[in-house]
């Protein structure tokens, strides 16, 4: 059997390769299980660690041929219409030996429409059965034309949350939840980038087997780097050997070249699949790759160190491509560029797209450029989606961040202005003074088409609107403010004199209320003097009449003692406040007491 | 035929997708031209992208992309020679010679053949060859021509049908619908059709075998086509038996817990080879074990597991369909792998399989189903009932755990049991455990995963298992977690022993089983 190139650089590995496909045995073996647990499955992992290859070469070499019936679907414009045609070119598809009888089937007359009835149904015949929808007729066909088990593989799925909108990702998910309750056996496979995995929250919540059955793809490390380079040198059909008894340094130089400075216990598989294949081109300069070779730990140590192996294959292959064009590398990495999302990720363009996006490019140019970054592994085309895309994640990643800033501003600005004029115009919204602002340095490389130039114009006259609106209605405000202010002037100047009035009135008031203190105290003063006055003349008469009283009570004159003492108390009482006459009072009551006692023996 | 009616025709076929007619048409037409090395590689293309398509090695995708390639290609051709002006006289003649030569049974014949080619280097035109072999690319062709006898599965489909009316309505009505369609079999999508109520009416796991029988038979007709379809017909044979035999087995064993019996000598030894055997038995002596089952209950008025298996007995007699199905198929068995596998050998072995699902026509009334998980609930005010969850086991089960069925019923059931039932009445069947297992619900998982016993393995105590899906084995192996003096509430915990314990219990049942039938406990692995 003829000799094979045992690499596959940044293609991934198809059913053809299954012969040198190595190093993933447990995870082959754990989908293949997984797949006869759940009709939908989950695949994820970082980018470049194979997930494509394990499903379309690893999982698929499980199978015999008529028990594998895989349609692989890229989501290219539009998620669900790949799927559709998808599903019609497998309802019609070649390989079966009934296409020369469907024709001879077209010709005849006969009446065939009950071939899509249910007989099984335990109801009347002559009752209608419920139709099948347009899905289900669909995966009914399919297996009619091919009695096989369906498997539905959504390869880069996470292009249906960066390329998609709500609207595509809704749909998409109903279509799951319908196909997992088809009566055929059909089996959905997603493969999609773990940093994506928080996208698939809402369809967890519509389709909650989601995430039962899933598998992690793990970075290749050292142990499965062996496994795959001494496979490889051992295939009897390889065209690359390993010299003897340096299988596993090999092997271990290699992942130490790759590995570089960093200390980490994996390496990118598409560093090591271009690592390989530049081995092989360093070792026997044949880009035909039909030479056989050696590998040794010379050819190991001779070819150095790499660097940045993708980014180096990368700015060797735009080198090249620029010479051939001819046409410089700063042009040659503009057009590479629009293959690329702001995020770094692949977006796949027709050759028109790509036009439309360098205007300024000529048409001939561009494409010789297509010829030759497909011709260089840069690109890949798609014959059924006529689409270039970007031959693998990690090349984005690499003409991401060639990106100057000024490029990566543009982009920003494009993606901006698309955002808005993507939508119907009841739903957009205009840009706002900060968004045109940031806009303005870079509209005329972007060159905006015509719809989008008058959304912009639109949003500036929005923006003047507002601002006039804004400036007049300052100056109301102002106006306003300026009468309150003269108002409050003249309610601040009556208060004032208000105050000053209240000032002198309370001035006035208080010397009034001096003075009538003045006069009540020296009328108190007059009127005290004139009472000690009277309580003095009053105390003279008292002590008259006591005396009096005192003489005749020795004397045994009680009766009169007694009204001589009964005077002076009548005398004292109305001075009862002062305290002399207190006292003589309480004198003259005792007194008064003693008469009487006297006066009743 | 002028030549504007040739490139008509040429067009016609094209628009029809019968480019493999269309090619070589145009091959013959352009023999004497410089054209002819155009057609030649478009030939070439289309036979090697049919090869690859049928391999698997390219996408459904990619096949079509190329073929339409392919009729640009020729369409394009068309154009220059229309191009070139009319045709002179010569052409003409040849034009009517072409007409004429199409007509004829030889060239239909290449045409069959020209699609049937692989990897031809040299596509050899108006042969007149006539040798013992001839070789053509990397192929060896004997005078047999390399065109199946009859299209694959065309005598299957059309004699299963009419055999499985009286239990399945789908085909009933089918044959009325085809009553005014002659030859229906014939039609193509008519006998798919046909083949899809085979499918799914035959019993669960044998349904999907069919299934995959007939994507066999949809293949092209290459070598390795033919020697896949002769393995999967007496792999859909072996099944068929099987599963008839599990079926007594079972039933057996639980005759003989309520009432032990004894059984002569050849019984004995018919029924202890059943467990102990080291291989996977032969046709013919599954079908002799099927025989002495039959005679067995027969014999010892036991209640049939399979009602219309009492009146089975005149198929063991020598000379019936059965016993010369039986012996087609192991005369096929015992030269397979061994020769290259010709169309003849595909037709006797489709014949004996025909014959053989004819007599076990009944087979489309039954279903299988595999008890996942039940439930138990039992509230103080009424009395206990169970949530039963199961899966079942045919072309239309769905492996998601949302897919399962649930019964919620006062009637118990066998965990973990593997159901054979008539009707609705799951609970009715037969349990083909620990003779049929469904693996995956014994290690919790949703989806079936449904494993036939093969034999017991002859170093460790393990069972041997075949998944029905891909003949693969699966080993059951004794792990002895149960112990004297564990602590059972301890160890069931950890859900991983929950699955060793389910496990444990498929050897101890089979160990069981031979305790029942065969009166004593001689299993090799006797600490269990």
């Amino acid at each position: 059997m003829q000799k094979r190139y045992p690499f596959k650089f940044l293609d991934a590995y198809t059913l053809a390769d299954s012969d040198f496909f190595f190093g993933r045995n447990d995870e082959i073996d754990a989908l293949y299980q997984m797949v006869f647990q759940t009709d939908l499955l989950l695949v994820y992992g970082a980018s470049g660690t194979g997930k494509t290859s394990l499903i379309q070469c690893g999982l698929a070499s499980k199978f015999q041929s008529h028990d594998w019936l895989a349609l692989n679907v890229r989501r290219g414009n539009n998620l669900n219409e790949s799927l559709e045609k998808a599903l019609e070119t497998a309802a019609t598809s070649v390989g079966s030996v009934s296409n020369a009888a469907d024709a001879n089937d077209a010709a005849d007359a006969t009446n065939l429409d009950w071939l899509d009835e249910d007989l099984s149904s335990e109801t009347a015949p002559t009752a209608p059965a419920e139709p099948l929808s347009a899905l289900a007729r669909r995966f009914k066909a399919i297996y009619l034309r091919h009695f096989k088990p369906l498997y539905l593989i959504f390869d880069q799925f996470e292009e249906l949350y960066i390329l998609g909108n709500k609207d595509e990702q809704n749909q998409f998910v109903q279509t799951v939840r319908e196909i997992l309750r088809v009566k055929q056996p059909v089996k959905i496979i997603l493969s999609i980038r773990e940093e994506y995995l928080g996208h698939l929250y809402e369809f967890e919540r519509a389709v909650p087997e989601l995430l039962r059955k899933k598998l992690r793809v793990e970075p290749m490390n050292l142990d499965k780097v062996k496994t795959v380079i001494e496979s490889v040198g051992q295939h009897a059909d390889s065209l690359v050997r390993l010299r003897a008894g340096e299988e596993t340094a090999i092997a271990e130089g290699i992942f130490e070249k790759i590995r570089g400075e960093e200390k980490t216990l994996h390496i990118p598989l598409p560093y090591l699949q271009v690592f390989l294949d530049k081995l092989y081109l360093h070792a026997t300069d044949d880009k035909t790759r039909q030479t056989e070779t050696e590998f040794s730990l010379q050819h190991l140590a001779r070819i150095g160190d790499l660097g940045d192996v993708l980014r180096n294959f990368l700015d060797e292959q735009v080198r090249d491509i620029a010479a051939d064009l001819p046409a410089s590398e700063e042009q040659v990495w503009q057009m590479l560029s629009p293959f690329v999302t702001l995020e770094g990720t692949k977006e796949p363009l027709s050759d028109i797209q790509l036009a439309d996006k360098i205007p300024d490019a000529a048409p001939a140019l561009l494409r010789r450029a297509l010829q030759a970054f497909v011709g260089h592994r840069i690109l890949r085309f798609s014959e059924s989606s006529q689409l270039y895309e970007i031959a693998h994640d990690s090349l984005a990643k690499q003409i991401h961040a060639k990106r100057s800033d000024e490029e990566i501003a543009l982009l920003e600005v494009q993606r901006l202005v698309k955002s808005q004029t993507a939508m119907k115009a009841e739903a957009r919204e205009f840009f706002s003074e900060k968004q045109l602002l940031f806009m303005e340095p870079y509209l005329s490389k972007y060159r905006p088409s015509a719809e989008e130039e008058a959304w912009i114009q639109e949003s500036r006259a929005y923006v003047r609107t507002q601002k006039e609106a804004a400036v007049e209605r300052q100056r109301a405000e102002l106006e306003a403010t300026q009468k309150r202010l003269r108002t409050v002037r003249g309610l601040l100047g009556a208060a004032v004199l208000a105050v000053l009035v209240a000032v002198y009135f309370g001035w006035d008031a208080n010397r009034a209320k001096v003075l009538a203190l003045q006069s009540r105290q020296e009328t108190q003063n007059a009127l005290d003097k004139v009472t000690r006055e009277k309580a003095n003349k009053a105390m003279l008469d008292i002590q008259n009449l006591r005396s009096r009283g005192e003489t005749l009570l020795k004397n045994g004159f009680y009766t009169s003692a007694l009204e001589m003492y009964q005077q002076a108390d009548a005398i004292a009482l109305p001075f009862s406040d002062l305290p002399e006459m207190q006292q003589q009072h309480q004198e003259l009551t005792e007194k008064i007491a003693q008469c009487q006692q006297k006066k009743s023996r | 035929m002028s030549s504007k009616d040739f490139f008509a025709s040429i067009r016609e076929l094209l628009a029809r997708n019968n480019v493999a007619e269309a090619l070589v048409q145009m091959r013959i037409f352009l023999e004497k031209t410089p054209h002819l090395n155009d057609i030649l590689q478009q030939s070439g293309r289309l036979e090697n992208i049919r090869q690859q398509s049928n391999l698997g090695l390219v996408s459904l995708e990619e096949a079509t992309l190329e073929q339409n390639r392919i009729r640009y290609g020729v369409l394009e051709l068309l154009a220059d020679i229309e191009r070139q002006g009319a045709p002179p006289k010569a052409l003409q003649d040849l034009l009517s010679g072409v007409e004429q030569e199409s007509a004829r049974p030889e060239v239909q014949q290449e045409v069959q053949q020209a699609i049937s080619i692989t990897h031809s280097k040299n596509v050899v035109v108006n042969s007149s060859i006539s040798a013992q072999n001839v070789h053509i690319g990397d192929i060896n062709y004997g005078p047999a021509a390399v065109a199946p006898i009859q299209p694959l599965n065309e005598l299957l489909t059309r004699t299963l049908i009419p055999a499985i009316q009286a239990h399945s309505i789908a085909a009933t009505r089918f044959l009325e619908k085809v009553a005014a369609l002659p030859e229906w079999y014939r039609h193509t999508q008519a006998v798919d059709k046909a083949r899809e109520i085979l499918a799914y009416s035959f019993v669960g796991v044998i349904g999907i075998q069919l299934s995959k029988l007939f994507a066999i038979g949809k293949e092209e007709f290459s070598e390795n086509t033919r020697h896949k379809y002769i393995e999967k017909c007496l792999q859909l044979a072996r099944r068929s038996l099987d599963l008839l035999v599990f079926a007594f087995m079972s039933q057996l064993w639980e005759e003989q817990r309520k009432q032990p019996r004894s059984f002569d000598a050849e019984q004995t030894r018919a029924l202890a080879d059943f467990f102990d055997r080291a291989f996977e038995p032969s046709i013919r002596v599954q079908a002799q074990l099927l025989e002495t089952l039959h005679r067995l209950f027969l014999a010892h008025q036991l209640p049939f597991p399979i009602p219309e298996m009492a009146d089975f007995g005149p198929h063991f007699q020598a000379g019936s369909v059965f016993r010369k199905a039986v012996d087609a198929l192991q005369q096929m068995d015992d030269h397979f792998g061994k020769k290259s596998d010709s169309p003849e050998d595909c037709l006797a072995t489709e014949t004996a399989l025909t014959d053989l699902l004819t007599c076990l026509h009944f087979l489309a009334a039954y279903h299988m189903a595999s008890i996942k998980r039940i439930g138990y609930w039992q509230i103080r005010t009424e009395q206990p009932r169970y949530l039963h969850r199961f899966a079942a086991l045919g072309i239309d089960s769905k492996a998601n755990v949302d897919a399962e069925k649930i019964d919620f019923t006062d009637e118990t059931a066998y965990t973990d049991a593997v159901l054979l039932y008539r009707g609705d009445r799951y609970q009715a069947g037969i349990n083909l455990s620990p003779f049929v297992i469904d693996h995956n619900a014994l290690l919790f998982e949703s989806g079936v995963k449904a494993c036939f016993y093969r034999a017991r393995a002859l170093t460790d105590e393990q069972l041997e298992f075949c998944f029905l899906e891909d003949n693969s084995m699966v080993n059951v192996a004794w792990k002895g977690l149960i112990r004297p003096g564990a602590d059972l509430n301890e160890l069931l915990f950890d859900p991983e022993n929950q699955k060793i314990y389910n496990l444990d219990n498929v050897i101890a049942q089979f160990r069981d089983a031979r305790k029942c039938i065969l009166g004593n406990d001689t299993l090799s692995f006797d600490d269990l």
